[in-house]
């Protein structure tokens, strides 16, 4: 405990019990130190996390939220939605390691003065022997700082001392010559050794490209027919790497139609523009896509009747940054050539080859499975692109004849355990070192907001960080405070309803890891509130939105840790 | 010209006075901390005018330059920082930079001309300025005709200073109406287009018009009606600015920025401009 | 011009870091952007590309301008202080070097911006040839030649050496200063500094570093003059090589006609807009990570008992972009997006002699969620400017 230290506690009561429990602690003169500060709110389920973390924020030491017994609610349920809030929004200060305690609810009623008392007590002992805020008041100190480049000028002498910068040795330099040379001597690269590969098995680039040939037709068909009025689609860009999604109103437009490997922009969230607009508008849709599409139907943010839905298969989709860190650069045009496991690029450097799994996007070798959960018609074949963790292998049997339910069998003991392994492994990390991880991750945002643009969960008309009551901009990044908040909140807006389509990890330049956060909070609902898959059907109640009576309380988030 | 160490630092300034114009217009009066103005400014420039924490936002100064003791601004409550500032008492300080932007060729072109001011509303805070600098060098320029028009009586911008002074003025003549009939009120009623196109005014003079859009768009029309030249009708354009001085990137129609190229424009220079306003 | 292996780069910095802060590559998790180097960083000056351009050293996304105090009875306000010491920037691109250019034309015409021209001032841009562009990369068509980069000094590797040229007094001042500790620092046998005319003549040890061939770098033959333009050759050679890969790459023929301050008038109210924009999300992505994109919002920070008052990189694709009380100039999205385009191809140029405010970097078609790019804006219009005819 620090010599002098009060803590800046905030308590948020319930009008009906808690207040009124302060209240009975007051005249029943049983006293709680004064750093208690109380605001009073309606009920416990007036609490929006944003309070707490606003609260955090602005200063507090410690965080606590009384209301009713459950079951005792004036309102008969507010707390009871207010308990599963408070739990995942604890989970997840506890995942990006805010230490254990410094937040918690207890349930005080009218009559307990006494126990208000004592708990007020308790919360002041722990938020004392925490001490200060410091993880997240350092925070605050450097948003203050004049630039990200200032430093102190203290710190240029440790340079020579500490001598342990690290330069990276791979010069991939002086033009053709040295990439020769790099590309023999770069682990990475898989060099063309083995002439074989790919020989046995259906070359899935071959096979997307089918795909594509008999979606341009058939989408040629519907538009002629006029069952469509539009197509939404993708349209070849300048290299192979960058189609955009794109709406295609005729058939010479279609010319430009393109499905490839690098086809991974979701296109559900388009459907809410095109949900405006007269007549039907034809969609392609993958199987992970087809999950936002439910999500939006549930949410009402897209008109069924006039969506006509194509399922396209899926082969796992490839990112382009996935094989620039390899060191692939200067790619020639139509210089792509994607077999069932290999990536063959052409380049002004020399022809390089690597595997198709390491270019893949994060969210295909967890794939929730290849089955589309709604579509009119369904065209193309897909594939099993789960990967083993550790092998780095695919662990689907990607047998010739392959179908979709096998791979959706395949899925179930590999790619969905797979899913969570990242934040398993985060999980079991200290405190401290998953707070220095996500602050690290986290200190590369630059408030681009193209994760909250691209996802389908984010369909908010006005965002409540475009709105003038945060003293920094949307667009500002220069309080690291705020980037978590931003993210956590975030998250937490889309907790129930995020089918974990990837997109944010895959528009981030930066390249910040942020499904983690999603899948956090799915992973926590799983466990406490039992399975439940956004967008797996139209019109599910998200698990934010219902209770039982039984629920764990947030306190589950302190066990929990504790046996760790 | 601005006494400030960089463009966009501030100067601290005191509000001296206020008045209330209308329900919803206040003019406040600002001086330096240590009196006198804060710095010297043309008709038709702005300035930046800000309560810390609430926001920033341009206001064109609408006293005229010849006035030695203080400069004021006229604005209108419809946003965030307008209704703080509305809230605030005289003795209160707010953070002042500028001037910004171009002003009325007061010195040039509209030298010894006849001049026609047609105003709507709110936007009789930058004629105004211009108003009393001509009426302070009356020598200088021809005949003025003031066409003023607001929604309603009371929504009259400096109704006392134009019945008192401004009317009284030599070889200046004043012309208000209202939007709809109302009692107590003796003058015209109808909308400032259809009123200047009854005034049957000199074709042959120089117009400085301001006003809502919608007022601008009408009235241009019907001075080209009357035969009015393009190249002599001046207006002020508003969009939202945060530097003032070209290079935060917002208040831009096509390659022009409002804050420094602006925000006086001939309607011939606006002609040349997208339309994106 | 300073020559030094490789292998000796820390050394180089360390000297550099010594004298005044250095802003340079570093990778943090995969990601390279530009850093102060520090114990512990990773720098990655092999790294063509930064995710984010180096504007930041001198445009930070967001820096203070002063702060206030709340009592509007007696306000006071307190500039935030000035760039006031030196610091280098290493290794920033031809098409980041432009884009200070473009920057320049913006921040120091008057009225001047202070705090731009303090960071311009008191920072030394060392330039560093692009080794091995990507096909993303389109500077050429900007006039940009990746391997003279320009800035106050150029940095070159070639094999495993790496060759430092001053362009300005500022850069051989820099580099005379710099050298100084270095040879205090006995490295003077791994680094070499003299003009590149004169052979300023030293003891035999100089000859070490020049070779490529580690075995001959040992023995001691050839003299220095040979070095001296065996040197010379092999950076002119390297050059040389660069620029046939530029030729080769996909975009660098991009053509610029049709752009600039010979745009037709119609381009604004173009019915080509309208298709262009669709996918875009209305992020901030492109003009984050652009190094010409110069637009900034001015927020206030509450501090408590003061306001911190501090400006932020802002984009015109942001929908409060242009919003005032009143209503907002820019309602739809097609009008933001036609705003970044028009302004970077067409209004800069009007204003700025014709120069264009985009410098081939690339980075929007790398980063773009959703694969939009100026360059597909510069070709649908190029395509559509045929069918017409």
């Amino acid at each position: 405990m620090q010599i002098g230290f009060r803590p800046k506690i905030v308590a948020f009561c319930c009008n009906w019990c808690s207040y009124a429990g302060a209240d009975l602690a007051g005249s029943s003169r049983l006293s709680y130190p004064a750093d208690v500060k109380i605001i009073r709110v309606p009920c416990s389920c007036r609490v929006n996390p944003m309070f707490i973390l606003r609260a955090f924020e602005k200063g507090a030491d410690g965080v606590i939220m009384c209301g009713c017994h459950p079951g005792d609610c004036h309102y008969s349920t507010g707390n009871f939605y207010a308990r599963r809030r408070m739990t995942l929004l604890f989970s997840m200060l506890d995942f990006i390691g805010v230490e254990n305690g410094r937040c918690r609810v207890e349930w005080v009623s009218a009559a307990e003065g006494a126990k208000f008392s004592q708990t007020m007590n308790e919360f002041v002992e722990k938020i004392c022997s925490l001490g200060e805020n410091v993880r997240l008041s350092n925070l605050r100190k450097t948003g203050s700082q004049q630039t990200a480049f200032t430093i102190n000028t203290e710190k240029r002498e440790t340079h020579r001392l500490v001598g342990a910068v690290v330069t990276d040795a791979s010069w991939t330099g002086e033009g053709s010559k040295v990439s020769e040379k790099e590309e023999n001597g770069n682990q990475m690269s898989v060099v063309t050794g083995d002439p074989e590969a790919g020989q046995y098995e259906p070359e899935c680039g071959s096979q997307t490209a089918k795909t594509e040939e008999s979606l341009k037709i058939r989408l040629a068909q519907l538009l002629e027919s006029g069952k469509a009025a539009r197509v939404l689609g993708w349209k070849k860009g300048e290299t192979d790497y960058d189609p955009e999604p794109a709406f295609f109103e005729n058939k010479d437009e279609l010319g430009a139609f393109v499905y490839n490997d690098f086809c991974g922009a979701n296109l559900s969230k388009y459907m809410i523009e095109a949900a405006g607009l007269d007549g039907v508008t034809a969609v392609v849709l993958k199987p992970c896509d087809t999950y936002s599409f439910n999500q939006l139907m549930t949410e009402h943010r897209v008109v069924r009747e006039k969506t006509y839905i194509i399922g396209v298969g899926c082969c796992g989709k490839l990112s382009i940054s996935g094989i620039r860190a390899q060191g692939v650069t200067g790619i020639e045009e139509n210089g792509i050539e994607v077999t069932d496991d290999r990536i063959k690029i052409k380049t002004v450097y020399g022809d390089r080859e690597i595997e198709r799994n390491s270019a893949m996007l994060e969210r295909c070798g967890v794939c929730k499975g290849k089955e589309h959960r709604i579509f009119d018609e369904l065209i193309g074949e897909s594939r099993d692109t789960t990967i083993c963790a550790g092998t780095g292998k695919a662990c689907g049997s990607a047998a010739p004849d392959s179908t979709v339910s096998n791979a959706a069998a395949g899925r179930e003991n590999s790619g969905k355990d797979q899913r969570f392994a990242e934040v398993e492994r985060i999980e079991k990390l200290s405190a401290k070192e998953r707070f220095e991880y996500f602050s690290n991750e986290l200190s590369r945002c630059i408030r681009c907001n193209a994760c909250r643009n691209v996802c389908p969960a984010c369909s908010c008309i006005k965002c409540v960080f475009d709105g003038n009551q945060f003293d920094e901009a949307a667009k500002a990044n220069s309080e690291p405070f705020e980037e978590k908040m931003f993210h956590i909140i975030r998250a937490f807006h889309v907790a129930g309803r995020c089918t974990d389509c990837g997109e944010c990890s895959r528009v981030c330049p930066q390249n910040i890891p942020l499904h983690l956060f999603n899948r956090k909070f799915i992973k926590d609902i799983n466990e406490l509130y039992g399975e439940y898959c956004a967008g797996y059907e139209a019109g599910s109640v998200s698990p934010l939105t219902r209770f039982t009576m039984q629920d764990a309380e947030p306190s589950v988030v302190t066990e929990r840790s504790k046996g760790c | 010209m601005c006494k400030c160490s960089d463009t966009l630092i501030p100067l601290p300034g005191v509000i001296t006075a206020i008045t209330e114009e209308t329900p919803d217009v206040k003019t406040f009066r600002i001086n330096a901390p240590e009196g006198g103005k804060l710095f010297e400014h043309m008709p038709g420039q702005c300035a930046m005018l800000c309560v810390p924490g609430v926001g920033e936002a341009m206001f064109s100064i609408t006293s005229s330059p010849t006035n030695k003791e203080y400069q004021e601004f006229s604005i209108k409550r419809c946003g965030e920082l307008t209704n703080c500032l509305h809230g605030l008492s005289v003795g209160d300080m707010v953070t002042v930079r500028g001037p910004y932007g171009n002003h009325f060729p007061v010195e040039s072109e509209l030298k010894g001309k006849d001049l026609i001011f047609i105003a709507g509303g709110i936007g009789l805070a930058p004629l105004r300025s211009v108003i009393n600098y001509v009426a302070d060098n009356r020598a200088d320029y021809g005949n003025v005709d003031i066409v003023y028009g607001s929604r309603s009586m009371d929504d009259l911008v400096r109704y006392q200073e134009i019945t008192e002074e401004w009317a009284k003025r030599e070889r200046t003549n004043v012309y208000l109406t209202i939007d709809r009939p109302q009692d107590g009120w003796n003058g015209h009623v109808g909308f400032v287009p259809s009123y200047v196109k009854e005034l049957n005014l000199n074709a042959a003079a120089t117009v400085l018009l301001c006003g809502p859009p919608i007022m601008i768009k009408f009235v241009l029309a019907g001075l080209l009606e009357l035969g009015f030249s393009k190249e002599r009708i001046y207006t002020t354009l508003e969009l939202r600015m945060k530097c003032g001085v070209g290079k935060c990137g917002r208040c831009n129609i096509g390659s022009k920025y409002v804050c420094k190229d602006g925000p006086v424009f001939k309607f011939t220079q606006i002609d040349e401009l997208p339309d994106e306003f | 011009m300073l020559k030094i292996s490789t292998d000796r780069i820390n050394e180089l910095m360390d000297a550099i870091a010594s004298k005044m802060d250095l802003i340079l590559p570093v990778e943090n998790n995969g990601q390279v952007n530009f850093g102060i180097y520090e114990s512990g960083v990773r720098v990655r000056l092999d790294a063509l590309k930064t995710v984010k351009s180096a504007k930041d050293a001198f445009f930070p996304q967001s820096e203070t301008l002063y702060s206030c105090s709340k009592d509007l009875k007696n306000l006071s306000v307190t500039p935030a202080k000035l760039m006031d010491r030196p610091f280098a920037v290493f290794g920033m691109k031809g098409c980041d070097i432009r884009g200070l250019e473009v920057l320049d034309r913006v921040f120091l015409s008057d009225p001047v911006d202070g705090f731009y021209k303090a960071r311009r001032e008191n920072g030394i841009v060392i330039g560093m040839v692009c080794n091995t562009p990507w096909e993303s990369c389109f500077c050429k068509a900007f006039g940009v030649d990746c391997t003279e980069p320009g800035g106050d000094a150029t940095a070159c590797v070639v094999g495993d050496g790496l060759f430092i040229e001053a362009n300005n007094e500022k850069g051989k001042a820099f580099l005379e200063m710099i050298s100084e500790v270095l040879i205090s620092e006995t490295l003077a046998d791994n680094c070499i500094m003299r003009d590149t005319v004169e052979t300023v003549s030293k003891d035999g040890t100089e000859k070490t570093a020049l070779e490529d061939d580690k075995e001959q770098s040992v023995s001691k033959d050839g003299t220095e003059k040979t070095a001296d333009a065996d040197d010379m050759e092999k950076l002119r050679a390297h050059k040389e090589s660069i620029r046939r890969i530029t030729e080769k790459l996909p975009l660098m023929s991009l053509s610029l006609k049709g752009w600039g301050t010979e745009t037709p008038k119609d381009r604004f109210d173009s019915p080509l807009w309208e298709k262009l924009y669709k996918p875009c999300l209305a992020c901030g992505t492109c003009t984050f990570v652009c190094p010409t994109c110069q637009c900034y919002d001015i927020k206030d920070h509450d501090d408590g008992d003061s306001v911190r008052r501090y400006r932020c990189w802002d984009s015109c694709m942001y929908s409060d972009f242009t919003l005032m009380a009143h209503g907002n100039p820019r309602t739809s999205q097609m009008q933001r997006f036609r705003q970044r385009f028009m302004h970077k191809l067409v209004y800069y140029p009007q204003n700025n002699d014709g120069i264009f405010s985009c410098t081939g970097c690339g980075r929007c078609i790398d980063k773009c969620p959703q694969s939009l790019n100026i360059v597909k804006v510069i070709k649908a219009f190029e395509k559509e400017g045929k069918e017409n005819v």
